[in-house]
């Protein structure tokens, strides 16, 4: 883990995807205690103002501290990311093992699922779901973990295609571990560094996914901050104040672009073919 | 070691075959092995010998024929039996790094056999590391990943892993395979040893007949799944009686520069399982071949002594004094 660290700051790209994913975590997970406002707090007398030294990003349409309300914005994209990943990784590595050990029936019925979802527009999905259950938070998790489902169980399939045959998983075999065992200690851990590889490069796709969703009014419901419906009402008053699509742009392009290098040099830091230990 | 007819069998293989869909890899193989001995079974690549030792191991299950451990089918083994012949079986891998799972440590790797078994890890840790200095390596081994140890250490730590639990029978796919000389030797030396003073039953494949020559108290030959040539490995590496067999010694490198009764070493390759040879499936390679090796295979004739060979000119009918 520390090797893994060190690495990724030796590289130039990774070191400023490093530095921006840590700003991104310290204002998304510690921003709402140490900004001054309340996010949802209205001060209509004080909307579209500039930056100043009350509000130093300036306040929107209803005259909310953008500051506080990226802060908050930067919370519920965090966790959007964080759990939609946390449950594909889940469901994809469980489908796409059970999919290579699988007779040849249930391998193919797996394998269509996977693509049935890949095929599906993720945006009609999400408007049929939103249509059906409503908006929330929760709903935002449920569509874009689907959508990522195949994903992660594709890439979980050919890796223990590639290791189903090892002399390894033979040996255990021939030891008596059984098939727990041999799936938690031996198949999972071996076939987990290109998923978590995957799982960092997946952050910032999450991230625009859940802004794009609240910024067509399908993702999270007001007045919870999100950087999508900061951009949707700095756009819609953008003739009054540029400064929330200013703000809210500028941390989203940010945040994107961090855990994007973030994810490229973790990939090129556990990559076994590079790995020079002793 | 033990003579034949004096013991009872520890493993016991009856007509076994394996095909792989409809590919024979493993043809009517029998034999007996009995506790102390060790048995190898030779041939070339793609004669069937990781099928056979694999379908012995109950890794794949037989199309035809049983295999049986200690007077029981492994087939029909279950649960608790089952478990008891994973602890009283354990094998050494041809490659053994890999065999060893990467992500851990020789340490854990080494207190897996005892954790999967639930043997107690206080007390018997003591006795894993006399296993780690007798089979030759430093305790600073313990805290390394398999691709930090050089291919001898490897092996090295896949013999004492497969020793951890005190298995009955100790099955060796090529021990020697991808070792220096000396260290080749010093592994055949380990084994002997440790077979001594662990009571092992041991079934080895190998291509290294000087290894089989060092190692064995009776000699298989595995020509394309079938068995062409069983005996003690004196009788067989001396005075083979299948022309495979002496073919097969014959392509040893050897310094012997009176080498008068060699016979001209093997052309070609093993013919395809999947079409296999009419008759005799050796007959296309076989100086000795007539008519009759293409129409018709040979059936097992026994000479003295357990010799068993299946040809229809063998080299003798009696085997000769070793």
């Amino acid at each position: 883990m520390h090797a893994v660290l060190k690495r990724i700051w030796r590289d130039p790209g990774g070191r400023a995807g490093l530095l921006l994913v840590a700003a991104v975590l310290l204002l998304g997970l510690a921003g709402p205690w140490m900004v001054p406002h309340d996010p949802n707090k209205l001060n209509i007398l004080a909307r579209f103002g500039g930056p100043s030294a009350a509000h130093w990003l300036g306040t929107d349409h209803l005259g909310r501290d953008l500051l506080s309300r990226l802060a908050d914005g930067g919370r519920v994209a965090l966790l959007v990311a964080l759990s939609t990943i946390a449950v594909a990784l889940a469901a994809g590595t469980l489908l796409g093992t059970a999919a290579a050990y699988a007779p040849p029936q249930g391998e193919r019925s797996i394998l269509a699922a996977f693509d049935i979802i890949s095929a599906f527009p993720s945006l009609v999905f999400a408007l049929a779901v939103v249509a059906l259950m409503g908006p929330g938070l929760d709903k935002v998790i449920l569509i874009v973990a689907v959508t990522l489902v195949p994903h992660f169980g594709r890439v979980a399939r050919a890796q223990t295609l590639s290791l189903r045959n090892s002399p390894f998983l033979e040996a255990e075999r021939v030891l008596g571990a059984s098939p727990l065992r041999l799936a938690l200690h031996h198949l999972v851990p071996n076939i987990l560094g290109p998923l978590v590889v995957l799982a960092s490069m997946d952050v910032p796709v999450v991230i625009t996914i859940e802004a794009g969703l609240s910024f067509l009014g399908v993702g999270v419901p007001p007045p919870r901050a999100s950087w999508g419906t900061l951009l949707h009402d700095g756009y819609t008053t953008l003739s009054q104040s540029p400064w929330p699509v200013i703000a809210a742009g500028a941390v989203l392009t940010l945040a994107t672009l961090g855990f994007t290098l973030f994810g490229e040099a973790l990939r090129d830091a556990i990559d076994p073919k590079l790995r020079t230990e002793p | 070691m033990s003579h034949p007819l004096l013991s009872l069998a520890l493993l016991s293989l009856d007509g076994l075959s394996l095909n792989y869909g409809t590919v024979p890899a493993v043809r009517a193989v029998s034999f007996d092995l009995h506790p102390g001995e060790t048995l190898s079974v030779v041939g070339e690549s793609g004669s069937g010998k990781s099928s056979l030792i694999r379908t012995a191991l109950g890794l794949v299950p037989p199309t035809a024929g049983t295999v049986r451990f200690d007077g029981r089918e492994v087939k029909s083994l279950r649960g608790r039996e089952a478990k008891a012949f994973r602890r009283d079986v354990q094998m050494i891998f041809q490659d053994p790094a890999a065999a060893l799972s990467p992500r851990m440590t020789v340490r854990s790797l080494l207190a897996e056999p005892l954790r999967i078994h639930g043997v107690a890890e206080r007390d018997t840790w003591p006795g894993v590391l006399d296993l780690l200095r007798r089979v030759g390596l430093p305790e600073s081994v313990l805290d390394k990943h398999p691709h930090q140890i050089s291919g001898g250490q490897a092996r090295r730590v896949g013999i004492a892993r497969a020793l951890v639990l005190r298995p009955r029978l100790l099955v060796a796919d090529e021990p020697t395979a991808g070792l220096d000389l000396s260290v080749q030797g010093d592994i055949v030396n380990l084994l002997v040893g440790l077979q001594r003073d662990f009571g092992l039953t041991i079934l080895m494949v190998s291509h290294n007949l000087d290894v089989v020559r060092a190692m064995s108290d009776r000699v298989l030959v595995l020509y394309l799944g079938r068995a062409v040539e069983v005996g003690r490995a004196e009788h067989v590496l001396n005075v083979p009686a299948h022309p495979y067999t002496r073919a097969l010694l014959a392509a040893v490198p050897r310094f012997d520069p009176g080498n008068r009764h060699r016979a001209p070493p093997l052309r070609g390759e093993v013919p395809s399982p999947r079409n296999p040879p009419s008759g005799c499936a050796f007959h296309p390679r076989c100086p000795l071949a007539d008519a009759r090796c293409r129409a018709e295979e040979p059936a097992e004739r026994i000479l003295t002594d357990g010799h068993r060979v299946a040809c229809h000119h063998p080299l003798h009918a009696v085997p000769a004094a070793a």
